[in-house]
């Protein structure tokens, strides 16, 4: 397999690359774990036809980012679809686990 | 989305107060998000309906365009979107979920 194959590229590219580029494009997050946590829902026994198609459907992402600052938890959440649309239409990604924090929020966490 | 499919969410949603729109059923849970949704609406013993997406796929369609929102569980409070299972966990962590809860019983 030739890594400079133009043609291979897309398949190379995994959906949690794409959320990675994405975000980190958009958001400009100080932070930012994405996790691909679908093997769990197949085991919890998720009866959602449509999960057993693919392995990426569903993620963990954890990020922190000025954007978020002055936003309430929906705003952000919101944020973080209009992000990554493309892949919760037509990507195949049915869930996203969201945890989204600004800088001074982890700084308060910390002090505590 | 349908004008007759938004006026028949929309008149469900202003006459519960409380309503979950997830996969399965409040007493059989399809799926682990909308299983915590569930836990944790039963934890705060507030009376709230339960809404089956799995059995319609045009409402469960329809429910992403009317909520802006491409997942499941959706849980409205008073007519509005409130959020999904991230949000509705860390607002009954904060003690947020429960205000806004007994505000819409009063209302």
């Amino acid at each position: 397999m030739c890594d400079d194959d133009p043609l291979l590229l897309p398949i190379l590219e995994s959906t949690k690359m794409k959320i990675l580029k994405k975000l980190s494009a958009a958001l400009a997050p100080v932070h930012m774990e994405v996790e691909n946590v679908s093997f769990q829902q197949r085991q919890e026994g998720n009866t959602d036809e449509m999960s057993t198609d693919c392995c990426d459907t569903h993620f963990n992402v954890n990020l922190v980012s000025e954007e978020f600052e002055g936003r309430s938890l929906l705003k952000r959440h919101r944020l973080v679809y209009a992000v990554l649309a493309d892949e919760l239409q037509t990507g195949g990604v049915h869930a996203l686990s969201l945890v989204t924090k600004t800088p001074s929020e982890v700084a308060n966490n910390n002090q505590e | 989305m349908t004008p007759e499919l938004k006026e028949a969410i929309d008149k469900y949603l202003s006459a519960n107060k409380v309503v979950l729109f997830m996969k399965g059923t409040k007493m059989f849970p399809q799926c682990g998000f909308s299983n915590t949704c569930v836990q944790v609406l039963n934890t705060l013993s507030v009376p709230y309906e339960t809404v089956n997406i799995l059995e319609d796929e045009s409402l469960r369609q329809g429910m992403k365009v009317y909520s802006q929102w491409p997942t499941f569980p959706q849980l409205y409070i008073d007519g509005e979107f409130f959020g999904g299972c991230d949000i509705t966990l860390e607002a009954y962590n904060s003690g947020e979920l429960k205000e806004v809860l007994e505000k819409a019983m009063c209302s």
